[in-house]
């Protein structure tokens, strides 16, 4: 009983993983703790360690982004989809999925 | 103290709070106000994982031994056990870790070169150790292991590690308490030592190995630091055990300290807060300054502890327990929105299913170690 419990659970899990698709928003519109995700224009790229630091604009304002794992550089506008976190005070996306729009 | 008693909370959800206030203090007024903040948690946590069977990431490994010595009566021996574990690594650490300053660069290189194959090598060791239920033991955990990558791989949730940890080691307890009808025995008040010093010494220099890991490798956290260490150095003595685990988040923030200092990295939202220059008059300062915390802390700790006990074996524990469900589901809620619900019942059922198999309570931490491998590979 209990590990059909889990079996159902977990595909709960997987289903909000899947075909949830958090909205899109403008940068200058997004607030701590939310999924979002975000449309901008990379301007700043740096990989190193495991870890991938982006910088996008939508040219009025930018937003740092942070993907926990190899990320190929690119260039031109994205959409990343991630969760919006406050580091040192400002606020920063910590990155899940980046999708180019070319 | 309240980060420190309070499920859900842990000292870097205040910074907003500290920041508010931080003006009030010069920059080393803060610093030393944030360092005795973060020991002051680890000690009070202790209570909150013997008493209210809710502990934090840093003490789950704890909650199987202190849920037995609680009701045998002897929960006040549980709080000391784990104090000593954290004073004695303070100590120890105060001395050692300004010696290894210049070190840390040369071995965080040779930590991050083999900490997958540990890791790995560790998850296999532990299922096999089940004998006759490897089978079981796989199972939680493949199922632990496919949580941690669904929560903490793709930012589902807000705050992931709360109702992931909450869910296998507090609220499957609380629900297997509740069905045990279980009420807190009456508590007898820890008056003498009787714990070797060997038994001391032995638990405070893994606490310290561990700690020393956790600083090196930022994926890896107190729990699954604490469980390479209990494996490699095997020891059937639950105090030992006990000791290295109060020890290793303590130990992580003088550890935390010494980073700062030495490769200029903060390696926790608290840490990264401290504005001071970094010199060795600095850093001693703070080390110091972490030390009397320490010792102030093991007294209160350890003075609130019995009265706690005796109090909670007057009172209806399952209703207690009911109770503490309730309110982590609602701190689950407020963090982690209802998706951390879910997380929160599924980490919870996986929680009940081991507890069912009867196996071994370290495969749950699949969840951390799983994802941790997957990062490093």
């Amino acid at each position: 009983m209990n590990k059909l419990a889990v079996i159902v659970s977990l595909l709960i899990i997987i289903y909000l993983l899947t075909l949830r698709e958090p909205p899109v928003k403008e940068i200058s519109n997004i607030s701590e703790g939310e999924l979002v995700r975000v449309k901008g224009k990379i301007i700043n790229y740096t990989a190193r360690d495991r870890t991938t630091f982006l910088t996008i604009s939508n040219g009025n304002k930018s937003l740092n982004v942070v993907f926990f794992k190899h990320v190929p550089a690119l260039t031109g506008y994205v959409i990343i989809k991630g969760r919006v976190k406050t580091y040192k005070g400002k606020l920063e996306m910590t990155g899940v999925d980046l999708k180019s729009l070319k | 103290m309240v980060s420190g008693l309070i499920p859900g909370l842990h000292p870097n959800t205040l910074i907003p709070l500290l920041l508010l206030i931080s003006p009030l203090f010069n920059d080393m007024g803060f610093a030393i106000l944030l360092i005795s903040i973060l020991i002051s948690a680890n000690y009070f946590e202790f209570i909150k994982t013997t008493y209210l069977s809710t502990p934090d990431s840093g003490d789950v490994l704890a909650s199987p031994y202190v849920q037995k010595l609680l009701f045998r009566g002897k929960g006040s021996e549980a709080v000391k056990l784990l104090s000593t574990g954290a004073a004695g690594t303070l100590l120890l650490l105060s001395i050692i870790a300004p010696l290894l300053i210049n070190f840390i660069p040369k071995i965080n290189f040779i930590v991050k070169k083999y900490i997958v194959i540990a890791l790995a090598l560790l998850s296999l060791h532990i299922i096999l150790k089940e004998g006759t239920r490897i089978g079981k033991a796989a199972i939680i955990f493949t199922l632990a292991a496919a949580l941690g990558i669904l929560v903490l791989r793709t930012e589902l949730i807000n705050q992931p590690l709360l109702p992931l940890l909450a869910g296998f080691y507090g609220t499957s307890t609380l629900i297997r308490n509740i069905k045990a009808q279980q009420d807190i025995p009456p508590q007898t008040k820890c008056l003498t030592d009787e714990t070797s010093v060997k038994t001391k010494l032995k638990g405070i220099a893994k606490a310290i190995v561990s700690s020393s890991v956790i600083t090196f490798i930022p994926a890896i956290g107190p729990s699954q630091a604490s469980l390479i260490s209990n494996e490699l150095v095997k020891t059937k003595n639950q105090k030992e055990k006990l000791i290295t685990i109060g020890g290793v988040n303590t130990g992580d923030v003088l550890f935390s300290i010494t980073a700062l200092f030495s490769i200029h990295k903060a390696r926790s939202g608290i840490i990264e807060q401290i504005s001071i220059p970094l010199s060795s008059i600095n850093y001693l300062i703070l080390i110091i300054s972490a030390l009397m915390a320490g010792i102030i802390n093991y007294w209160l700790v350890n003075w609130l502890s019995y009265r706690i006990g005796e109090r909670l074996s007057k009172v209806n524990y399952s209703a207690l327990s009911l109770m503490l469900i309730i309110f982590i589901a609602a701190v689950t809620l407020l963090f982690c929105g209802w998706e951390g619900e879910v997380v929160l019942l599924t980490s919870t059922l996986i929680g009940l299913l081991g507890s069912e198999y009867g196996v071994n309570p370290n495969h749950l931490m699949a969840a951390l170690i799983v994802p941790t491998i997957m990062y490093y590979a």
